[in-house]
C-alpha cells in the first residue's frame, strides 16, 4: 500500500464537495444555452475534474514518477492516434469516393439511391472500378 | 519437504507493489481503449452538426444524477482505502467498500431505465452512428462497473476474513479510473447539444 498518504477524511469530503461544485458548473452552460459557455464549462471542467479525482483519490500527486510518465505516452498515443486518423474523416471526397451530407441522403434506409447520384465523381488514373463507390455516414 | 515458493510483491526496477504496478498498467491500457472511442466520437462529432439532434434526445437528468452517484462512490472508496491503511479497521472499509458496490448498483439501476426509454423511443444502436458511439462507450463503461462492483464485493468479504488488505487500495484505484472516464463521456454524450 502507498506509504505517502497523510490526509484524514475531511481532506477527501473536501475534495468530494469540489467535485460535486464543478459537476453543478459543467451544467450552467446547457441550461443557459449557450454554446461557447457549454463548451469552457462541460469540457473545461471535466478535465479540471479528473484532475482532482486522479491526483486526490487516486494519489498520484505522490506517486512514483514512473506512472506518470506512462500515462503520459498513452496520451500520447491518443494524440498519435488523433493526428493519423483526423485528416481522412475530415476529407468529403478522395480517390473513388465521395462522402454524402446527411441533408442529401433521401431516406434512411435507402443509401444505395441517394440524391447525389448525378454527382460527378472526378476519378484519378488509379480508378479501375466503373461505379465510383459512395459512402455514406449515417444521419 | 514441500516446495516454497516465494512471492513477488514489489518490483525492483520501480519500487512499486506488484499488484499495485499491474493495476496501474491496466489503467494505462484502459486509456487508450476509451481513448480510442472518445477521439473518434470528438472528431467525427466535429464533423456532423446534425448529431446535435440526436444528443438531443439524452436524458441529461439521469446523466447527472449517474455523475453525483460516482463521485460519491469514488469518495467511499477513497474511505475505505484510508480506514484500511491508516486505521487498520477492516470493518470500516469493508463498510465503504460495499456502499461502493451500492453506488455502482445504483449506477447501473439508473443507466437500464434510461436505456430502456430510449430504445422503446426508437434510439437503438444501429439507429444512427451517434447512438453507436452512445451504446457502444456507455456500454463498455458499464461492463467496467459491474466487473468492479464485483471484485470489491469479493474484496470487502476477503478484508473481513483478514486476508488482501492490500487490494482495498487497488480495487479503488480502478474504481476512481471508471469514474473519470464518466466524467468526460458525461460532457460528451449528455451535455453537448
Amino acid at each position: 500500500m502507498s506509504e505517502h498518504v497523510d490526509h484524514g477524511p475531511g481532506f477527501y469530503v473536501k475534495t468530494w464537495g469540489i467535485l460535486l461544485v464543478l459537476f453543478a458548473i459543467s451544467v450552467i452552460g446547457p441550461i443557459a444555452e449557450i454554446r461557447w459557455l457549454t463548451l469552457i464549462t462541460a469540457f473545461g471542467v471535466a478535465v479540471v475534474k479528473a484532475y482532482f479525482v486522479a491526483a486526490r483519490f487516486m494519489h498520484l500527486d505522490i506517486e512514483k514518477r514512473y506512472i506518470n510518465y506512462m500515462f503520459a505516452t498513452m496520451l500520447l498515443m491518443m494524440l498519435l492516434f488523433w493526428g493519423g486518423i483526423v485528416a481522412d474523416i475530415g476529407a468529403h471526397r478522395g480517390s473513388n469516393w465521395v462522402r454524402i451530407a446527411p441533408s442529401q441522403v433521401q431516406a434512411p434506409g435507402s443509401l444505395s439511391q441517394p440524391k447525389v447520384n448525378a454527382m460527378k465523381v472526378e476519378q484519378s488514373d488509379e480508378t479501375t472500378s466503373e461505379e465510383p463507390t459512395i459512402e455514406s455516414e449515417g444521419h | 519437504m514441500g516446495l516454497v515458493q516465494p512471492i513477488a510483491t514489489r518490483r525492483s526496477a520501480t519500487g512499486i507493489p506488484t499488484g499495485k504496478l499491474a493495476v496501474w498498467w491496466l489503467i494505462g491500457s484502459e486509456i487508450v481503449i476509451f481513448g480510442g472511442v472518445l477521439v473518434s466520437y470528438i472528431i467525427l462529432r466535429h464533423y456532423h452538426a446534425d448529431w446535435t439532434e440526436e444528443a438531443a434526445a439524452t436524458n441529461v437528468w439521469l446523466g447527472g444524477l449517474n455523475t453525483f452517484v460516482l463521485l460519491t462512490s469514488s469518495l467511499f472508496a477513497v474511505l475505505a482505502h484510508y480506514y484500511m491503511e491508516k486505521r487498520n479497521d477492516a470493518k470500516k472499509a469493508s463498510m465503504y467498500l460495499w456502499l461502493t458496490v451500492v453506488g455502482a448498483l445504483t449506477f447501473l439501476v439508473v443507466k437500464s431505465f434510461e436505456w430502456t426509454h430510449e430504445i422503446q423511443h426508437g434510439y437503438v444502436m444501429t439507429k444512427s452512428l451517434f447512438w453507436g458511439f452512445y451504446y457502444t462507450a456507455a456500454g463498455i463503461h458499464g461492463l467496467h462497473v459491474i466487473a468492479g462492483a464485483v471484485i470489491m464485493g469479493i474484496i470487502a468479504i476477503q478484508i473481513r476474513q483478514g486476508k488482501h488488505y492490500n487490494r482495498v487500495e487497488l480495487i479503488g484505484l480502478y474504481w476512481h479510473f471508471v469514474d473519470i472516464v464518466w466524467i468526460f463521456l458525461f460532457p460528451l454524450l449528455y451535455i453537448a447539444k
